[in-house]
């Protein structure tokens, strides 16, 4: 197992009329022996180019990819002993479960057939070379139970059981470095969740350094030791999920991080306050930096409101537009001065709401967020 | 009625003219014209009409398909016209035709009895003949200070001057450069001709005994042979398709062209005189061996023994072979007339232009006689191919060539389909037969209405289905099902291509029996085509699918060179295979001129080496061809995704072991697809075959599918190729089987089959 470090990476592709694209810019990343990192953004963000050219699928443009402490930049890519697991497998279909497992390690013998191996007498070492061959095949099947389907073609498999034969497959070498570009993505629902534990706990087993893409915040979230958010090719932030959730670095991670996603309000400062659209809100005065009449966004979750009655001092009023149960919880769009608001409260609380009632919500003041304007506005601090 | 001939522009000209002026001197009568002017498939065409029930009333019949022609019942006797003529003539009627005025040979040309020709009834009145000799470069005669030809001048004369021309350039000239001596063409016709100056025959007048194994015509023709092939300078040597025939003359650097009749005139006359940059010529008659002689060649109009309107016929004949028709044509130089009044005066005689010695043609008539070609198409056939490897491409020697030429020539003549009197065919039983399996389709689909699923909507669908198909349906049945199995029923009778089917005998199996045990012609052409097959499909395959994966590299211009490469498959087959006889070519040929430079050999392709280099040629020329599978391997290769490329990529594996684990696997299907029809292709070579070889020299290059065409469209024996047709079907039906299952392990269908 490696570390894995890149300093200024970037991407740049040749646009039509030769102008030039930058698809990734200035990644600076750092990737401890055996930690989980997830790269995730929308897609187009630059996290699978990144990934790629980690993998040496991708040229790297400019600054530096380190392995291991060691420049591999210019090393191909079978040289840079990682393994990569893609969105649909890439199963070599006219082969067996175990020849795929095995295929990586049949172009690594050391010992090749040919005239020349029988000439020198290194049939033996060859013989020899396969037992370990299989031996490895067969314990890493053991290890993903895929043991009983050794001997089938993948279009005999099911999703779930190719998706274990691509992760066999990529551990079978004991590469350094795994990459995994959307694994999950082709996987039903249900499924996805399931296996998502299961890569948690193979990591955890192999301790294996891996770089993980996703566009799905939930599944970054359910399995990086570090997050790292990027968006128009770069790095929004980067951290343990806890930290991103609870202290989203900009406008754009807050409102990419977490279900349903963080209401933010544009508006401006007020004198110990925050106003939009005629309504204001009062702020604990906890953000030192803010000045008057400064531009800026009132973020909080939609767990963090409270409803109240309509009319209720201190409280924005709104009307109920939608209201989705949910079993446990309910979820509650309001139209509001604000624009539209969504709640999320408890089944109990909101037994007695229907669509069309007036109301009003509240910020939890303890929870609130403020960020710069604009897209990626960074946040701004309290005290 | 209608009217079809054949002749190059200028004659063409005329007789539209002689036609329209018929129908202006016979109100009511309508001539239409079929197939006009210069076509090589002429015959082939005629012969179609006339199987087709479509044959023109007045045709154009040249004397060596005379005999053919009456065995097949073509012709219509025009005794009863002459009859009528001649008593109209004493009757005083100026203008009745008097066959006396004739050349006698000419006349002679068109009477047979079935077998032989010369006796028996009148079929039709020559229009115009012409007697052969030599064409001669009287500025190359002048320059080796040699005397021009006497009018009976000898073999040795010839062969002196020939000689003596040849030496103007020394030994070693490039051949661009070299003056030859003398162009010896070698149809088997004119063969003849020569023969009989040594007193020799090919065949006796019974048009049965062979002749041409006695010590006289193998001595006449060892010393052609000779001549040819031992002499540098002399003669053209016999290795160049290109180099031979009668626009060699034109270049200037050649003595002596011939045996020609008068039919080159009109192409020499446009040779500038010497004064002008060009050369004088004249023409000499043919050389005297030990007798005087000469042939006739002769063409006649003719009516067909179907003709509804057979008065009109025998007018528009009479017509064209009227004095003004044949003073016209006189004029034209192209041949003698007929009509021995007008040879000898001035329209023939008196012209201004070259040759100046048109008494030379006239001078040789006395001795001149018809050549007989029997009724059987396949004698010019067998003795064509023979003549042409004993003295122009030389591979056997004269002793071989006849032997050939006798086992090819007794195998053909033993072999009569059915014995001597076979039955009819049942056509009643097949017709029966046939309405039977209608029947039972009709039934069948009729049953699948009925047991289609009983929702009203999926009954209607399915009705409907079967509507939509039924006018594909029905074309298959008329021009596909029903001519497919008629062949089947060919197969086993001795329909010769003309006549209605009904008179067609039932053979049985014997065409097959032939075809397997007997016919070496039919085995040399299967090891011709399995030798190229063995050559051209891997190379092919191969070629196209590195070229593929060239054509899917992304570079800048790429599709330009895909254009590039299937270019060749979108265009002329015929401009290629002339194209690639002049690559082939051994005299000057691209690939000689490209390769000796550098001190490489090239055999004589497709001659003198053609037994071992000639399917090989073919194959290498195929190459031209892989354009469409590349196309097909680029569409597959696109199919494979690139994610397998990657993954392989980083397990470990190179460019080329990622071509064999990778592509060659995923690609198993398309090349499995791209070998069948290849394999497919390679069993139906023709045009190249066709208009490159001819299927010579022998039957050296002579593929399948040329063969089937030979018997079927040159000696009119349709249900033997229709026999060749069926065991074709079989050869390629199994060799796709065995591909298919022995592919089974080796070749992987995911992406064939759904997921």
């Amino acid at each position: 197992m490696a570390n894995v470090r890149l300093t200024k990476v970037g991407k740049v592709y040749e646009g039509p009329s030769g102008s030039a694209v930058r698809a990734v810019e200035a990644v600076d990343l750092d990737i401890a022996d055996g930690e989980f990192c997830v790269l995730v953004g929308p897609s187009g963000c630059g996290k699978s180019t990144t990934l790629r050219m980690v993998a040496g699928l991708e040229e790297i443009s400019e600054g530096t990819l380190e392995i291991d402490g060691a420049r591999v930049n210019d090393l191909p890519a079978k040289d840079r002993d990682i393994a990569f697991v893609f969105q649909n497998y890439a199963l070599y279909p006219h082969l067996t479960v175990g020849q795929n497992i095995a295929f990586g390690l049949e172009q690594r013998r050391v010992h090749r057939s040919g005239v020349k191996a029988m000439l020198t007498g290194a049939s033996a070492a060859r013989a020899k070379e396969s037992e370990a061959i299989a031996a490895r095949v067969a314990e890493v099947s053991r290890t993903l139970g895929l043991d009983a389907l050794l001997a089938r073609f993948p279009r005999e498999l099911s999703g779930g059981q190719r998706q274990r034969v691509a992760v066999g497959r990529a551990i079978a070498r004991d590469p350094k470095v795994f990459l995994f570009d959307e694994p999950l993505s082709n996987l039903d629902a249900r499924l996805r969740i399931e296996t998502r534990t299961e890569l948690r706990l193979l990591h955890r087993r192999l301790r294996a350094t891996i770089l993980y893409v996703t566009h799905d915040q939930e599944e970054a979230m359910t399995l990086a030791d570090r997050l790292v958010v990027m968006h128009r090719g770069r790095v929004q932030q980067n951290a343990s999920a806890q930290e991103c959730y609870e202290r989203p670095a900009n406008r754009f991670v807050a409102g990419f991080i977490g279900t349903p996603p963080m209401n933010i309000v544009d508006g401006r400062a007020e004198r110990g306050g925050f106003a939009a659209n005629g309504v204001s809100l009062a702020l604990p005065a906890r953000w030192p930096s803010l000045n008057a009449d400064q531009p800026c966004a009132l973020g909080f979750r939609p767990d963090r409101i409270r409803l109240v009655a309509a009319g209720a001092e201190g409280s924005v009023s709104a009307m109920v537009a939608a209201v989705e149960r949910l079993g446990d919880r309910t979820d509650i769009a309001l139209d509001s001065a604000w624009g539209r608001v969504v709640a999320r409260i408890a089944a109990d609380d909101a037994a007695g709401i229907r669509e069309g009632d007036a109301c009003g919500f509240e910020p939890d003041p303890q929870h609130l967020h403020l960020f710069e304007t604009g897209e990626c506005g960074a946040r701004i601090n309290p005290r | 009625m209608h009217w079809s001939g054949e002749g190059g522009q200028e004659e063409d000209a005329i007789v539209k003219d002689a036609l329209a002026e018929f129908e202006r001197a016979n109100p009511g009568v309508r001539v239409k014209r079929l197939n006009a002017g210069s076509t090589a498939e002429f015959y082939t065409k005629l012969q179609t009409m006339m199987v087709a029930g479509e044959a023109p009333d007045v045709f154009y019949v040249g004397y060596e398909r005379v005999a053919n022609f009456v065995s097949l019942d073509l012709l219509r006797p025009i005794d009863d016209f002459v009859e009528r003529e001649r008593a109209a003539r004493t009757a005083g009627d100026a203008k009745a035709l008097d066959l006396d005025a004739f050349y006698p040979q000419t006349v002679d040309a068109f009477r047979s009895d079935g077998s032989r020709v010369g006796t028996g009834p009148l079929y039709g009145i020559p229009k115009d003949f012409t007697t052969v000799g030599f064409y001669y470069n009287k500025d190359l005669f002048r320059r080796a200070g040699l005397e021009f030809p006497a009018k009976d001048w000898t073999w040795d004369d010839y062969i002196a001057a020939a000689r003596a021309i040849g030496k103007l350039t020394p030994p070693g000239t490039p051949e661009a450069d070299a003056i030859i001596g003398s162009e010896f063409v070698t149809w088997s016709f004119v063969a003849r001709a020569y023969l009989r100056t040594e007193g020799a025959e090919a065949i006796g007048d019974d048009l049965k005994t062979i002749r041409l194994n006695e010590p006289t015509a193998v001595a006449a023709l060892e010393r052609l042979r000779a001549w040819r092939h031992d002499e540098v300078g002399a003669l053209v040597p016999g290795n160049s398709k290109l180099a031979s025939g009668s626009a060699i003359f034109n270049s200037g650097k050649v003595g002596l062209a011939g045996p020609f009749g008068r039919w080159v005139v009109p192409a020499y006359r446009k040779i500038p005189p010497s004064s002008a940059g060009g050369f004088d010529w004249d023409f000499a008659p043919l050389p005297r061996g030990s007798a005087e002689a000469n042939c006739v060649l002769t063409v006649s109009w003719s009516i067909a023994r179907d003709s509804k309107h057979p008065e009109e016929a025998w007018k528009l004949v009479k017509w064209l072979t009227n004095r003004e028709s044949q003073a016209a044509n006189a004029r034209l130089g192209l041949a003698i007339p007929t009509m021995r009044e007008v040879a000898e005066g001035p329209d023939f005689l008196a012209s201004d232009l070259p040759p100046a010695n048109n008494q030379g043609f006239l001078d040789a008539i006395p001795e001149a006689r018809v050549i007989g070609w029997p009724a059987d198409a396949a004698f010019d056939e067998i003795l064509g191919s023979a003549l042409d490897q004993g003295l122009r491409s030389g591979d056997l020697k004269i002793p071989e060539a006849l032997a050939t030429f006798d086992a090819k020539w007794s195998t053909h003549t033993n072999f009569v389909p059915g014995g001597t009197a076979p039955p009819p065919v049942a056509w009643p039983l097949f017709t029966a037969l046939g309405a039977a399996l209608l029947g039972l389709f009709v039934a069948l689909v009729a049953y699948l209405l009925v047991r289609a699923p009983s929702g009203t909507n999926a009954r209607r669908e399915e009705r409907a289905g079967f509507l939509l198909v039924s006018p594909w349906v029905a074309g298959f049945l008329a021009f596909m099902a029903f001519p497919i199995l008629l062949s089947l029923v060919l197969s086993m009778t001795n329909w010769k291509g003309s006549g209605p089917l009904s008179g067609a005998d039932w053979v049985g199996a014997d065409n097959y029996a032939q075809l397997a045990l007997r016919d070496g012609t039919f085995h040399t052409s299967l090891r011709v085509t399995a030798y190229y097959a063995l050559l051209a499909v891997p190379a092919g395959q191969v070629l196209a699918l590195l070229a593929a994966v060239v054509m899917t590299q992304k570079v800048r211009g790429i599709a330009l060179f895909r254009a590039a490469w299937y270019l060749p498959s979108v265009l002329a087959g015929v401009g290629i295979a002339i194209l690639w006889q002049f690559i082939f070519d051994d005299q000057g040929g691209l690939l000689k001129s490209l390769l000796a430079p550098i001190g490489i050999d090239t055999p004589d392709w497709l001659n003198s080496d053609a037994g071992v280099y000639g399917p090989p040629a073919f194959a290498l020329m195929s190459l031209w061809f892989v354009g469409g599978s590349m196309m097909v391997y680029i569409a597959g290769l696109q199919q494979i995704p690139r994610d397998l490329y990657e993954a392989a990529e980083i397990d470990g594996a190179g460019p080329v072991r990622r071509f064999f684990r990778v592509t060659l696997p995923m690609l198993s299907p398309v090349i499995l697809f791209n070998l069948i029809m290849a394999l497919i292709g390679s069993f139906q070579v023709f045009t190249q075959a066709y208009v490159m070889t001819g299927g010579g020299p022998g039957d050296k290059t002579r593929f399948y599918v040329l063969y089937l065409y030979n018997k079927a469209f040159q000696t009119y024996d349709m249900g033997y190729a229709s026999a060749m047709a069926w065991i074709l079907l079989a050869i390629v039906l199994a060799l796709t089987v065995v591909v298919l299952r022995s592919s089974a392990r080796v070749v992987y269908y995911e992406s064939l089959r759904k997921g």
